[in-house]
């Protein structure tokens, strides 16, 4: 899978005409290398930065780390390195310095974020021309090999795994941050490589005027869990995600909190509603259909209103990112849409919600791998208690 | 050492309600706003265009969703000098502090040309002519040059580490709480520490503890390890010696700590050896001059000196680092430039993080605390036992 990963760059690289890609950020740094880069908040990635830099004529990429063992095993002594610190002028230079040694004067190298550091400082070190990474980076991300579907699906089956026992314990007097507890503690018994996003146990109103004020005057969606009390009769929208071999899960279901967890007829017809819009969407997915006819027959079967968040999506891609391409039905417009065709090896996380203001909503999210002639379900978790 | 710091440093725990040991919150957003705003000022700055979530924090005291890892650069939170008003990312107003106008929050896009929309309509970014930023990309600076044409983009990161490094007193018992969290936290490992558990199920333990304690966030995962060279198997085995370096998050503000432990076998004093008391007596006087170091007006650098005059070899991770709204400068270790932070000076009111390892070659003893720079010397603010190495 690293071999592969790594000869897609190189092969885009040579297409854009591109040396060498400097990578900083951790899910770049993670395709590259397959370094493993434990979970961490955002400051730690930023000064204690595992950076990656693929040349173009190297068959292995270059790691720059404070500990080695993040490395992959078949990564030679020479190509593991110390840190780079690139907050400062002296980091920016120890990089400008390699590179410099590493790279013809006038090359064109891709980059994937630029601290202010690099952007004021780099180009005293080394004359080269600067890109975006993501000319490479996101053509190959797009589409995965089967070993990277397996990933997925095996994130996905801890992140399941993990959830079963969250569900099983939901009871009226638990705060939300108890859901959060036995679902951190269980994914890592269950060999989750860390942990990718604050779990969202979300209570959700009947109508959206009961919820917090929104800019676009849409639900509120993701809120942060805290310690929040769960009653009976609540209805709670969860969304959790996991890092398995660098790559994400992303699970989403529709719970209702009691002892005896009976949705009403209304709600129960909201997960019908759900169900047509995904069965619609998947009719007409396979390689070669435009995104744009997903959300046409998402839209269709929810009675010609757009069944997704206004500012998120019906569709997105999941990766070593948790939300990449593809990415159907933002803020990009139908001509994105239109123009965006489904290739075999997309992964796409499907998360139509169905609103009835008055009752309330159903929301869920299932991942599938596009095929030549369709698609195959990743996920695998009942739409208990609703269906 | 003073076991609480005076002129109204608190370090009576978080359980010292009479003495006022607990957030203000209104009053920390209210203060932190205060001194950035003043910086900026100070610095020119018509306007602050953030992107890093904890210099976002800073400004507008917002509760935001957490993902682990970095994410590249892009408009989260904007200050405009004039008026000190703050805009923010941020679809709706869950999270929000109050005193954060609706009309300030600009809503989630994917689409560039309407996140440039929503900055245009940022009063007074279109005047700017000089605006810190704290992270860069071309389709941004782009971006910018379109939405304030006459603005020069300058570096706001060293504003903004000079306004975040000494912290206000609601800041320190943000930070004490998080250390108590984890703390806690921790104590429930040690005392579920036992042959054939994994590392993973050793966080697994801290994180379902912390997160009933009430935080759902840690500072860093993988953070349990044994120090002995990898054995092949990835049970515990009866006298490993484990590592545990934990962190949490309290209102965005991180403590934590480090200690190692044996793991224990039918009695408790298995894995108690002269040798493994010898190392944490070793580590023990390696703190001492570490700590000796952490005093206002010494350099960063002083904190390497130390570590190198007591003959222990420097660790390939940092000896020291900022502890703040997560992970901050200084950071001064054998891997790191000399501008990380080792030759910034030590100011009162820093938190670090500050600790190191010493190995017999085949093991290790590894701890780490959180520590205040005070006028008064330095203050302890994790305060964990060191456990049966150190009876």
């Amino acid at each position: 899978m690293r071999r592969q990963r790594l000869e897609k760059l190189r092969s885009g690289m040579k297409d854009q005409g591109m040396e060498a890609l400097v990578l900083a950020g951790t899910s770049p740094v993670q395709y590259a290398t397959g370094a493993r880069i434990a979970s961490a908040d955002s400051s730690h990635g930023i000064y204690q930065r595992t950076v990656a830099v693929v040349l173009a004529e190297d068959d292995q990429p270059h790691l720059f780390c404070t500990e080695p063992a993040c490395a992959p095993a078949e990564l030679g002594p020479d190509h593991v390195h110390p840190p780079l610190y690139l907050e400062s002028p002296m980091g920016v230079e120890a990089l400008g310095r390699w590179l410099k040694e590493h790279v013809s004067p006038g090359s064109r190298l891709g980059v994937d974020d630029k601290t202010v550091a690099m952007h004021e400082h780099l180009g005293e070190w080394c004359d080269v021309e600067w890109t975006e990474a993501n000319y490479v980076l996101g053509p190959a991300k797009v589409t995965k090999t089967p070993d990277e579907v397996e990933c997925i699906r095996r994130a996905q089956r801890i992140n399941e795994l993990a959830m079963y026992d969250v569900q099983a314990a939901l009871r009226p007097g638990m705060r939300q941050s108890d859901l959060s507890a036995i679902f951190l503690g269980r994914i890592f018994e269950l060999g989750a490589w860390g942990n990718c996003i604050d779990p969202i146990w979300q209570v959700m109103p009947t109508s959206k005027a009961e919820g917090p004020y929104t800019t676009n005057g849409e639900l509120a969606f993701p809120l942060v869990t805290t310690d929040r009390l769960l009653a009976e009769g609540d209805v709670i929208w969860c969304d959790t995600g996991i890092s398995y071999a660098g790559y994400a899960s992303d699970f989403g279901r529709t719970w209702v909190v009691s002892e005896d967890p009976r949705p009403s007829a209304a709600q129960r017809q909201l997960c019908r509603r759900w169900l047509e819009v995904v069965d619609a969407t998947l009719s007409v997915t396979r390689a070669g259909a435009s995104a744009h006819e997903l959300a046409v027959a998402a839209t269709e079967a929810n009675g010609g209103a757009k069944p997704w968040l206004d500012h998120f999506y019906l569709v997105h891609g999941v990766g070593t990112d948790s939300a990449e391409m593809p990415l159907i039905g933002t803020d990009l417009g139908e001509d994105f849409d239109r123009g965006l065709v489904l290739a075999p090896g997309m992964v796409m996380v499907l998360e139509p919600v169905v609103w009835e203001d008055g009752v309330g909503g159903y929301r869920a999210e299932d991942i599938v791998v596009v095929t030549e002639d369709g698609y195959q379900m990743l996920s695998d978790y009942p739409y208990s208690p609703y269906a | 050492m003073p076991e609480a710091g005076g002129a109204g440093r608190s370090n009576l725990g978080t359980m010292a309600l009479e003495e006022g040991g607990r957030v203000d919150f209104a009053r920390l957003r209210a203060a932190r706003l205060g001194r950035c705003v003043s910086a900026m000022a100070e610095e020119g700055l018509d306007a602050l265009v953030l992107g890093r979530e904890a210099n976002a924090r800073y400004v507008s005291g917002a509760r935001r969703l957490w993902n682990a890892g970095t994410r590249p650069f892009g408009p989260g939170c904007v200050v405009v000098a004039d008026g000190g008003q703050v805009h923010l990312l941020s679809t709706w107003d869950d999270g929000v502090p109050r005193e954060l106008p609706r009309q300030n929050l600009f809503g989630l896009s994917w689409n560039p040309a309407n996140y440039a929309r929503a900055l245009a309509q940022i009063p007074g970014l279109a005047q700017a002519r000089t605006i810190g930023v704290d992270g860069m990309s071309d389709s941004f600076s782009r971006m910018l040059a379109g939405i304030a044409p006459q603005a020069r983009l300058v570096d706001g990161l060293g504003m903004l580490h000079r306004v975040r490094a000494a912290k206000l007193d609601d800041e320190v018992a943000a930070i004490a709480t998080a250390v108590r969290l984890a703390e806690a936290a921790l104590s429930h490992v040690v005392a579920s520490l036992r042959p054939g558990m994994t590392e993973a199920q050793l966080q697994g333990a801290f994180e379902r503890r912390m997160a009933e304690l009430g935080s759902t966030v840690p500072g860093a995962e993988g953070a349990f390890c044994r120090t002995a060279a990898a054995t092949g198997s990835p049970e515990l085995n009866e006298g490993d010696l484990v590592a545990m370096s934990p962190s949490v998050l309290y209102a965005g503000y991180e403590g934590g700590l480090a200690r190692t432990y044996p793991c224990p076998g039918r009695h408790p004093e298995d894995g108690v050896t002269p040798t493994r008391r010898q190392l944490h007596a070793r580590w023990r006087r390696l703190w001492d001059a570490l700590l000796s170091a952490c005093r206002p007006g010494a350099k960063a650098a002083a904190l390497l000196d130390a570590y190198r005059s007591t003959g222990e070899p420097l660790p390939r991770h940092p000896v020291a680092w900022g502890l703040g709204l997560g992970m901050e400068p200084p950071l001064v270790g054998a891997n790191l430039p000399p501008d990380a932070g080792a030759d910034q000076a030590l100011v009162p009111g820093m938190v670090l993080s500050v600790g190191g390892s010493v190995s017999d070659g085949e093991e290790a003893y590894v701890a780490r605390d959180t520590v205040l720079v005070s006028e008064d010397g330095p203050v302890l603010l994790s305060r964990h036992s060191h456990g049966p190495l150190a009876a």
